[in-house]
């Protein structure tokens, strides 16, 4: 299903696991800082920017990790593997052209912008850029499991 | 289950191959994993890429 998006944000939720979706206004360099170097990753105008929250919590949480990337171009910190810190994530971010939520990979060690880590009840789910919104590949049988819903961000823009 | 901490971890078989760039208008060099690298110091999109 494609769901036309501007400037506000997309939540995608299924019980209390959720998405957080924007898209980038313009664009910029994502740093993504690994324990020895710095990747640079150029997200497009029109990528996504996803924040994910396996476990659900604040969305407002939420909001501010996507807004930290797509406003602030803050960098995105890996941890290695085996790092005690992918304990402390209850939220995630990711940034791309398409983002495949993954629930077999440990939270913050992945450099992949195209993985998240996300809950399994989001793992036959696809997110995808398309001009003007979000294309979200879904099986049509679990399309009743989710619910997806506009926010405006509070961020003035 | 969602591995969580210190859970089973995959081997993703898309690896990131990023190359290294020297920019044309600052000088800054910086390693890119996109098709379309940008200097990270300076946004120019006129870099070279070095070996």
């Amino acid at each position: 299903m494609l769901v036309p998006l501007d400037d506000e944000l997309l939540l995608i939720r299924r019980g209390d696991p959720f998405l957080l979706v924007a898209k980038a206004p313009e664009l910029f360099v994502l740093c993504i800082e690994t324990y020895d170097k710095e990747l640079c990753q150029t997200v497009e105008a029109g990528d996504l920017i996803v924040a994910s929250a396996p476990e659900g919590g604040d969305v407002r949480q939420a909001e501010i990790l996507v807004e930290l990337v797509r406003t602030y171009h803050q960098p995105v910190f890996v941890i290695p593997k085996d790092h005690p810190g992918s304990a402390r994530l209850s939220m995630v971010v990711s940034a791309g052209s398409a983002v495949i939520p993954k629930c077999d990979i440990v939270r913050g060690t992945h450099p992949e912008q195209d993985v998240i880590c996300a809950s399994e009840e989001f793992g036959n789910l696809r997110l995808s850029s398309v001009h003007g919104g979000v294309e979200i590949s879904l099986p049509e049988s679990e399309e009743k499991f989710f619910s997806i819903s506009k926010i405006q961000t509070t961020v003035a823009r | 289950m969602c591995s969580g901490a210190g859970g089973f971890d995959v081997e993703l078989t898309q690896r990131l191959k990023p190359k290294k760039y020297k920019c044309r208008s600052c000088g800054a060099t910086f390693e890119s994993v996109s098709k379309h690298p940008v200097c990270p110091t300076c946004q120019s999109e006129s870099v070279d890429e070095v070996c």
